[in-house]
């Protein structure tokens, strides 16, 4: 979480590991954001720190650092396993098998899986391990948002790079936790959040526990969601082949780049607007997180 | 519950027993020792009526051979044509339990039907039993549970898919309540019809409600809801269940001042953990609804610690503890959560109404009938 406090021994440790550059995900004073540089549809590479222009809160902020990152990325999947989904089971362990291989050594997988509960069928694990999914058995209804605000407050304040990227048709007949709670559990994490919504036909709604309430503006909660934390909202018309928008995902995610800065001017608590753009002439898109709450917002 | 047992049916029994594959029961497995025979060989040499006979006897899981959703209709038929004989079989004294035998194993099967979209079936099942029952016009005692058993498979079917009961006009609601009226009739000023009641008006509410959208962020309250509630809340009995429900109520009504009273009182009014759970974890939701977010998490603890398997209290606690900075609680909790998910969430079986009661009435069953 980029809000948590900046720890010396955390320093320490990562100075004890020369192959990688040290990094703080997140704290009050030093911060880093995770900016995607695009022209159309085609990431744009070679750019310094003298390239981009970060504000915190309005104040124009000294880049200490910019590199395409070379850090290993925990991927967490979150996948529908309720019953709905019981005829495409097999299919759906061969995409989790498929996403496991396409990570290297150092990366880390997780499958967060939501039904009628959250489950966690394995933890980090490292990238290319076979991935232990027999405890998968799809049953009963789908909680998307506990699943959700479940892998986010569970995000790791590491110096490893976290990508959260979560399947679901949308339908959500069990959480009581909402949209809004994965957008206020997402701004308070260092992950990227992309979320695939898949769907066969039909309307789109999200529906939660026996009440429904009109799905379309929760879908744009959710949407915000995820791009405040600098990741995707997809809504796809049909099934999607899930090992392909991972992978999608994850270049993208390996070819962003990490802006380092300690934050001055600006208040040590509260909610952080941060603003990215690219100095160099032409037109290009800056996929980059919207900001950060640094310290709790709530009191008693 | 005493009863005699005729020589001629121990040696059917007994063969019967012998006939069928190891590992299915316990009962079986002395009789029959370590064979193993292919299930669908199983399902398709044992009748209805064999199962009825091993069911009797205290093997509960025979139901599981006969009770697939293909053939849930064949019991019916099965048992209209053999359970009145196999019923008089042992006497006029014996009848009246063997009718509860064979009822409890009817709404048993008929549990298993009511899981697949062709529930149907499972209810002109339990149609069929219910009306066995009222054969003997004095019921047995042990009769309650059947009852409250079936109120509560109703609630459950009905509870989670209360579209069923638009798509198919108001027959299964009907049915419901025809169910209750019997009930009330044999076992009357039974405080479980009180909740029976409200829940069934409570659920044709909701058929209301998912026929049009939210008001603003509310839903509208049937008074009628409201009122049978209120009244079951004055029996003991029920008191803390109608408290949760109505406070449940004015929380989706926009009055979490008004849920947080009837919510604290019913946590008071209960020694029962789900019951506890289930009225901390709503009274939380209304908390938290009025921005009283430090109380709502102590809220939630308390809910959490009635009943540590609710990962919706865990949830719900975990993010009040994220957003106060206790990180470090919070990650501990969900991550406990999602190694140990169970299904012992009381909040899953809340829009379920009485289902929570439906293993103890099954299991009381199946003692006062053997």
């Amino acid at each position: 979480m980029r809000l948590g406090i900046l720890v010396m021994a955390l320093c320490a440790l990562l100075a004890a590991r020369p192959q990688q550059a040290p990094v703080f995900r997140s704290g009050v004073d030093a911060v880093t954001i995770d900016v995607s540089v695009f022209q159309g549809n085609r990431a744009i590479h070679g750019l310094t720190a003298a390239d981009f222009e970060l504000t915190d809160n309005g104040v124009k902020q000294d880049l200490t650092a910019s590199s395409i990152e070379t850090l290993p990325i925990d991927l967490t999947l979150i996948q529908d396993a309720s019953g709905s989904i019981s005829n495409q089971i097999e299919r759906m362990r061969a995409d989790i098998r498929a996403v496991a291989a396409m990570l290297k050594p150092d990366d880390r997988l997780r499958l967060l899986t939501f039904a009628t509960h959250v489950a966690a069928p394995f933890g980090f694990q490292a990238g290319g391990t076979v991935p232990p999914l027999e405890t998968v058995q799809p049953s009963g209804a789908t909680s998307f948002y506990n699943a959700l605000v479940s892998a986010l407050l569970t995000t790791p304040p590491s110096e490893r790079r976290q990508l959260i990227v979560a399947f679901s048709d949308g339908l959500d007949t069990m959480s009581f936790l909402d949209a809004a709670d994965v957008g206020s559990a997402a701004a308070r994490t260092d992950a990227v959040l992309h979320v695939y919504l898949v769907r066969d036909a039909g309307a789109f709604q999200v529906s939660r526990g026996w009440l429904p309430y009109d799905g379309e503006s929760d879908s744009d909660t959710l949407r915000t969601a995820a791009l405040d934390t600098g990741g995707q909202f997809y809504k796809s018309p049909s099934a999607a082949a899930i090992p392909t928008l991972v992978r999608n995902a994850l270049d993208e995610f390996r070819t962003s780049y990490v802006l380092r800065y300690t934050a001055t001017g600006v208040a040590s608590t509260g909610w952080h607007d941060v603003a990215v753009r690219v100095t160099r002439p032409g037109r290009s898109t800056v996929r980059a997180r919207k900001g950060y709450f640094s310290g709790p917002e709530r009191g008693k | 519950m005493t009863r005699a047992r005729a020589l001629p049916r121990i040696v059917v029994t007994v063969a019967l027993l012998v006939a069928l594959p190891a590992g299915r029961s316990a009962a079986r497995d002395k009789a029959a020792g370590p064979v193993s025979w292919p299930q669908q060989d199983v399902q398709s040499s044992l009748s209805v009526m064999d199962a009825l006979e091993l069911y009797e006897l205290g093997d509960p899981e025979v139901i599981k051979l006969v009770a697939t959703p293909r053939q849930i209709g064949s019991i019916e038929l099965e048992l209209i044509k053999g359970a009145p004989a196999w019923i008089k079989a042992n006497g006029p004294r014996e009848a009246p339990r063997r009718r509860l035998v064979a009822a409890t194993f009817a709404i048993e099967a008929a549990r298993h039907g009511l899981e697949t979209i062709d529930g149907w079936r499972s209810l002109t099942l339990m149609e069929w039993a219910s009306t066995e029952l009222r054969v003997d016009r004095t019921p047995l005692p042990a009769e309650r549970f059947w009852r409250i058993a079936v109120v509560a498979m109703l609630a459950d079917w009905l509870g989670q898919f209360p579209v069923t009961s638009i798509t198919a006009g108001e027959t299964p609601l009907t049915w419901f309540e025809k169910h209750l009226g019997f009930s009330e009739q044999r076992f009357p000023k039974d405080p479980r019809w009180l909740m029976a009641r409200a829940f069934i008006t409570e659920l044709r509410a909701i058929q209301s409600f998912l026929q049009r959208p939210l008001l603003e962020g509310k839903v509208l309250i049937p008074n009628d809801v409201v009122l049978l509630y209120e009244a079951a809340a004055k029996t003991p009995a029920v008191e803390a269940e109608a408290n949760i429900r109505l406070g449940y109520i004015w929380l989706t009504g926009g009055e979490p001042d008004r849920a947080i009273d009837l919510l604290t009182r019913a946590a008071t009014s209960t020694d029962e953990n789900d019951l506890q759970y289930l009225a901390h974890l709503i009274r939380g939701w209304a908390l938290t609804r009025l921005g009283r977010h430090g109380d709502a998490v102590a809220a939630f603890r308390r809910a959490h610690e009635s009943q540590k398997d609710g990962q919706t209290a865990v949830l719900w606690l975990a993010n009040g503890l994220f957003l106060q900075g206790q990180r470090e609680e919070a990650v501990s909790l969900i991550d406990g959560s999602l190694k140990s998910a169970t299904e012992t969430d009381p909040w899953h079986v809340y829009y379920r109404g009485p289902f929570r009661l439906w293993p103890s009435m099954i299991q009381q069953l199946r003692e006062a009938i053997r």
